[in-house]
């Protein structure tokens, strides 16, 4: 058996359904993310069920993609549950009355309950069950209320098969259901309805957005070195040192072996950093140096997303964005790029023009540092003083502005006019928020973690036979003469094409000035994506467009690493 | 006629000011797309607020708050019921 989700954007499709299928969906409180689809299972009445989340639309006749995916799904599902925001009666019956033109039974879900009663809406359930005549169950998916008479109910769906109607004849109907099962009683603003209206005014929301981005980058940067300090440092040190430093001794009689499995010995002492073997370097980079700083980004990020902040965000910033060539949607991809750039391409999807998708996907790929990158900015560079920090992420945001207002005039096509419903903040369970981040955090580990395993020791054969020698003496005047940087780096801008935290640790060796970190990391930045990034940047602007971003990496980059290398720091 | 009764489009509107709409302009496409999201004739609607530098405009819509852009602000016609939200303002 085959159970559609089916409801307007921000009905609450996707927590319904970790609700009944047990399994989370990395989706935000931000409609029209969802555009495609998730699938789960749970049982109904003994039977296991195939449970499907299709993409928020308010009309089966919507266009675009999302609409499409939606009417598409309809025909291969058993049964219908209509999701329907409780304090949006009017609107999402509209949807409601088409399915119900269907032939498949129905069941509606009325969602949202507590907020409509808490907002002074009450709906009379037994004279809207009878006007639609399919069951109506209302529910709380955010607490659970509700679901469970929900599942005992579903094998009560009911097809309607009503005669096709016109738009009119239906939002008659709508009116006159609504007019007789819904009675709202005028209230006032709360307290936290007026906290929650400040930030979408122009200067307190303009203030809070800062303070906002202020309090994420804080923590994401002092969460992540204390998880370093009091967790990951600790471990590698205290647990995992002694039983490395055991098996170098074991092998130190097969050279070949301990190189790839232990690495250099500095002082015939292990170092993590510089060892550069697949059981110290390619473990401790990702796990001790980089992940600390994925799961405070992704932590963050999750409770900007569920909240519900980040559409207030993108209307806040729309006017700024349409400067660049972008509308205000765009900030989504770009603060996902500072986790990992591979989701942020996706995630321009959202955009509905190609010049604003390849606007987003440039500056993304040029002037966004992902997690990996700015563990090494914040880890490496932040050693020699906090200015130098600042003076990368200001020199990026410059790029982004400069490379952004130049793309805006050149690039043809045209920016789409802002329109977005701001969905009300809510509290997600913070069940379902710590799983969304366990999800990504293993999303990670999964990717990066084979990676290095495999980068290390390949990386550590080109140099035994002399390959990266012979790189780094051809690029060496651009490298050293223009960049100013020590040509051993270019090894470094090589490898960042194939995992960015690989590359950290070849920087890391070289005892760079502060001058050359800061031009090294920026170059790294703007340079090349790496390869992930590459590939889906490839699939989503293809080669054309592809070549074209490449292009302005490679100028912008060089250009910038040149003029930065010449300022008297 | 009394200003109250009058056309106006939505960008003409003042923040606070509640209104009915009267008709929607434009594309198909985005005449769809506003019905859908519950700006079509006959709805009340409430001017929240507006962005400095003729941003955007945000419409409260029965229980829903809508962002939109001056151009398409331009194309929303509505009659200004002479009522104002004291929930509502810019401030």
């Amino acid at each position: 058996m085959k159970i559609l989700l089916a409801g307007n954007p921000g009905a609450g499709k996707s927590v319904l359904f970790s609700r009944l299928t047990g399994s989370v969906v990395v989706s935000d409180n931000f409609p029209g993310t969802a555009i495609g689809f998730s699938s789960g299972h749970m049982r109904v009445a003994g039977q296991n069920a195939e449970v499907i989340d299709t993409p928020g639309v308010y009309s089966l006749e919507s266009s675009g993609q999302a609409g499409e995916v939606a009417r598409k799904m309809l025909g291969d599902g058993d049964i219908i549950v209509n999701v329907v925001n409780a304090t949006n009666l009017e609107r999402d019956l509209y949807l409601t009355l088409e399915l119900l033109e269907e032939r498949i039974p129905v069941i509606v879900a009325l969602n949202v309950w507590d907020d409509a009663r808490h907002i002074g809406i009450e709906i009379d359930v037994a004279a809207i069950e009878q006007m639609l005549g399919v069951p109506v169950i209302p529910t709380v998916a955010t607490t659970g209320q509700g679901i469970k008479l929900l599942v005992e109910s579903i094998p009560q769906a009911v097809m309607r098969a009503n005669p096709a109607a016109t738009r009119e004849e239906r939002w008659a109907r709508i009116g006159e259901i609504v007019g007789q099962v819904q009675k709202v009683t005028h209230r006032h603003h709360t307290l936290g309805e007026s906290l929650a209206d400040a930030t979408v005014r122009p200067l307190p929301g303009t203030i809070i957005a800062l303070l906002i981005a202020i309090a994420v980058f804080a923590f994401v940067v002092y969460g992540g070195e204390a998880i370093f300090n009091f967790v990951a440092q600790p471990i590698f040190n205290k647990l995992w040192l002694p039983v490395v430093t055991a098996i170098s001794g074991l092998t130190s009689g097969l050279p070949f072996l301990h190189d790839i499995l232990i690495g250099r010995l500095f002082d015939s002492k292990i170092d993590f950093v510089e060892s550069w073997g697949l059981l110290t370097t390619a473990l401790y980079v990702p796990f001790a140096l980089v992940l600390p700083y994925i799961i405070t980004f992704y932590f963050a990020l999750g409770l900007l997303e569920d909240t519900g902040y980040l559409p207030r965000l993108a209307v806040m910033i729309d006017t700024v964005m349409h400067r660049f060539g972008m509308h205000g949607y765009a900030i989504i991809p770009t603060i996902l790029g500072f986790g990992c750039n591979v989701p942020a391409m996706l995630a321009t999807r959202v955009l509905e023009s190609r010049k604003e998708r390849f606007i987003a996907m440039t500056l993304i790929a040029i002037a966004v540092p992902c997690a990996s990158l700015q563990a090494l900015i914040i880890g490496l560079v932040g050693q020699h003083g906090i200015q130098y920090v600042a003076l990368i992420y200001g020199t990026l945001l410059v790029v982004w502005i400069i490379i952004g207002t130049i793309l805006n005039h050149t690039v043809k096509g045209f920016t789409p006019e802002l329109l977005i419903e701001i969905p009300p903040y809510r509290l997600m369970p913070w069940k379902l928020t710590l799983e969304k981040l366990w999800i990504r955090v293993r999303g990670f580990i999964a990717e990066a973690v084979p990676i290095m395993i495999i980068a290390v020791p390949v990386i550590n054969v080109l140099y035994m036979i002399g390959v990266f020698q012979a790189i780094t003496d051809f690029t060496a005047p651009v490298v050293s003469g223009l960049l100013g940087l020590p040509k051993d780096a270019v090894a470094a801008i090589f490898i960042s094409f194939f995992r960015m935290d690989a590359a950290m640790a070849l920087l890391a060796p070289l005892q760079l000035t502060a001058k050359q970190l800061v031009v090294s990391s920026v170059v790294l930045v703007m340079f090349f994506p790496c390869i992930a990034t590459f590939t889906i940047m490839l699939r989503e602007m293809g080669v054309r467009g592809l070549l074209m971003a490449l292009g302005i990496m490679i100028v912008s980059g060089l250009t910038v690493g040149a003029l930065l290398n010449l300022l008297p720091i | 006629m009394s200003m109250e009764n009058a056309v106006i489009s939505l960008s003409n509107l003042r923040d606070g000011q509640q209104a009915v709409v009267s008709a929607v302009e434009g594309g198909r496409g985005l005449v769809e797309k506003l019905t859908a999201m519950g700006i079509r004739p006959g709805k009340r609607i409430t001017r929240f607020c507006s962005m400095y530098l003729h941003g955007h405009i945000t419409i409260r819509v029965d229980n829903v708050h809508l962002s939109l852009g001056r151009g398409i602000a331009d194309k929303i016609f509505v009659i200004p019921d002479g009522l104002t939200d004291e929930n509502t303002s810019c401030r």
